[in-house]
């Protein structure tokens, strides 16, 4: 409350500045590292969004010569099929983005419902239970688990789907948010305001809701992000190891074929290194958002610029000076 | 250290180990007998309707040795406890790959392989990583903290087998300098021996799957000792330090010390992971240790062979996170004594 007195975190929008969600994006954007993840993943959105109404050729077709360089008819040139690669690279992006940004949501919402859950009845039988699993989640790692389910689905004739696959990643996925959430309603539960509003009669579930959620948005935010790079990651990893449908194109089944076709031992590289660096630049502008709520949500590990902060404190003492004249006045 | 905060955590792990093992256990049981049956002889010879007789006794005596002939006749948990019996002595049955050598000797065989490139590699990035948070931490806010985030940042998020394929295309067949992969010069050396040239040769190659690991594993410990040591430098103590006159580096000094310390229990939980990260790597390198022969089982559909490897990555995983949980006991004491921390 104090801070928002002194005016550094005042704007001149008028919405509901107090409301928590609010002021955790006002912290976001004011971080340098958040702003420019931000405009990355911005530029690769409206980059996909291209690529749903217009690309330069068919990106199924196939007519094209082969293993042709980057040229002015072909941007970044074609591969071993005859595909050409730009029209390929513009209409893949929103699986991948779409797969990463919908893990993150799915797994932290079961990050919450499982952290939040066994904090507030910590040392219950609820909590041993729940808080077994989140541990077990933790060390086995999902992504292999997902391999092996994948690799017994591929007995069957079975290739895993952009829905099964965001189904298996969310449910790996959010074991190391839960664990984080579950210590800090442990820690928050001990807090006066908390008990106060026990004592009061107010419902577990409105507890959680009016004050254990506001008071943890950093946290969760980050944990969104978080999760949305392990989504990134595993979804390159399930195609990788050949396990995803191949029939779609997506960055991911580009960079399948290229390994199949060995376009690093053929010296091919407009075929790989362009859907690599933007599966890398979508993981990236995360890790950018990630990196800034981490400084909204721990104030120690901001960069200070003094001069700045001193400039802004000067504007407010004048602004607060006049009111006062104002008012004497 | 408390005696009962170890055996609590030595009994999760050791649950946590039986569970991961019991989805290696129930996994290959899910899929329909008949599927796995004709995976089997596609394996080994074929069609069936092109063979006599003979053939089919054969595979009536592997699905025995697979142990997969009593799948629906004995009850489940003594088909458990069969297995529980057998996979301590690493006997996993005979790969369908390689058949039929047995899934415990290409594990027996691979994993030193693996454990030989992940050890240097997280050993190095520990050092480098440590040194460049260290760096970037006292040059906070400026253009070289920016720098080496960002680099590190995207280093680790770009997809580790895309960094190792550049690697490959413009140091080994652009440039020769190193080999495109293999373990060793398999033109001059036949199996391994121990000679110095052959030893060269087995690091020559490890060269580059290496760095490939340590680029990707860099990340972690810069942001870890970045974070770490820009509170640490911010702390009251060090300001006196500073007001007692003791120099710039010698407080950096300190303060590094002192963020190490937590970086220290990560480091076995790094080594289990990049594990993780070797699978992806050797693949790529043409690099016979886990991760290869992994590979091969998916694409294979070498079900004793992909269960050995799974069961020696959980092993790796459980194993790596207790030993650090015993280090963050000694290294730190409190955290033996919070109860309701630990999960």
């Amino acid at each position: 409350m104090a801070q928002r007195k002194l005016g550094i975190f005042s704007v001149n929008i008028r919405i509901d500045k107090y409301s928590p969600f609010y002021n955790l994006l006002q912290g976001i954007w004011e971080q340098k590292v958040a702003r420019v993840g931000l405009y990355i993943l911005l530029a690769i959105i409206i980059f996909s969004l291209i690529g749903v109404f217009y690309t330069p050729y068919n990106p199924a077709s196939t007519q094209f010569p082969r293993d042709l360089p980057p040229s002015p008819q072909h941007l970044l040139g074609t591969d071993d099929y005859g595909h050409d690669i730009f029209s390929q690279l513009l209409v893949g992006g929103f699986p991948v983005i779409g797969v990463g940004l919908l893990t993150g949501l799915i797994g932290t919402l079961i990050a919450i419902l499982v952290g939040v859950t066994a904090g507030l009845y910590a040392d219950t039988l609820i909590d041993r239970i729940l808080s077994g699993i989140t541990q077990i989640f933790l060390i086995i790692p999902g992504i292999l688990i997902i391999e092996l389910i994948g690799a017994y689905l591929g007995a069957v004739q079975i290739k895993l789907g952009y829905l099964t696959i965001l189904l298996a990643l969310s449910t790996t996925g959010w074991a190391w948010g839960a664990r984080v959430l579950r210590s800090l309603v442990l820690s928050l539960r001990r807090r006066e305001y908390i008990l106060s509003s026990e004592l009061v009669g107010e419902s577990k579930f409105s507890i959680i809701f009016r004050q254990i959620i506001p008071n943890n948005l950093p946290f969760i935010a980050s944990n969104f992000f978080f999760t949305a790079i392990y989504g990134i990651t595993g979804f390159t990893f399930i195609y990788y190891f050949g396990l995803g449908s191949l029939t779609q194109i997506n960055w991911g089944t580009m960079l399948y074929w290229s390994l199949g076709g060995e376009a690093y031992l053929r010296g091919l590289w407009w075929w790989y290194i362009p859907p690599g660096l933007m599966i890398g630049l979508v993981a990236f502008s995360f890790a950018l958002i990630n990196i800034g709520i981490d400084r909204v949500a721990n104030p120690r590990l901001r960069v200070w610029d003094i001069k700045k902060y001193k400039k802004q404190l000067e504007k407010i003492r004048k602004k607060e000076e006049e009111a006062e004249v104002k008012w004497q006045m | 250290m408390r005696k009962d905060y170890l055996i609590k955590r030595g009994i999760y792990y050791i649950i946590v180990w039986f569970v991961g093992i019991t989805i290696d256990f129930i996994l290959p049981r899910l899929i329909p007998g008949n599927v796995l049956g004709s995976i089997i002889l596609g394996r080994i010879g074929g069609n069936l309707s092109a063979y006599g007789q003979n053939v089919q006794q054969e595979i009536e005596v592997l699905v025995q040795q697979l142990g997969l002939s009593q799948y629906y006749h004995t009850p489940l948990y003594i088909q458990y406890f069969d297995y529980l019996k057998e996979i301590i002595r690493l006997n996993f049955g005979p790969s369908l790959t390689e058949f039929p050598v047995a899934v415990g000797t290409i594990i027996a065989e691979a994993a030193p392989w693996t454990f030989g490139i992940v050890i240097p590699a997280v050993v190095a990035s520990f050092f480098i990583g440590n040194l460049l948070g260290r760096f970037a931490a006292l040059a906070r806010g400026t253009v070289k903290d920016y720098a080496i985030l960002g680099l590190t940042m995207f280093l680790y998020t770009f997809p580790v087998f895309v960094t190792g394929e550049i690697l490959i295309e413009f140091l080994a067949v652009d440039l020769h300098i190193f080999p495109t992969g293999g373990q060793y010069n398999t033109f001059v050396f036949l199996k391994p021996t121990l000679s110095l040239p052959f030893v060269w040769s087995v690091i020559y190659h490890a060269i580059l799957p290496v760095s490939t690991l340590i680029l990707f594993s860099l990340a972690g410990w810069i942001i870890g000792m970045r974070n770490n040591m820009i509170p640490i430098l911010q702390e009251d103590y060090m300001n006196y330090y500073r007001l007692m006159g003791v120099s710039e580096r010698e407080i950096s000094n300190k303060a590094y010390r002192l963020a190490l310390l937590p970086n220290f229990t990560s480091f076995s939980i790094a080594l289990g992971y990049s594990v993780l990260g070797a699978v992806a790597i050797e693949y790529l390198f043409n690099y016979a240790g886990l991760g290869y022969y992994f590979n091969q089982a998916i694409t294979g559909l070498d079900y004793p062979l992909l269960n050995g490897i799974f069961f020696m990555l959980v092993t790796a995983m459980v194993l790596s996170n207790f030993v650090a949980d015993i280090v963050y006991g000694i290294i730190d004491p409190r955290t033996s004594h919070e109860e309701t921390e630990g999960v």
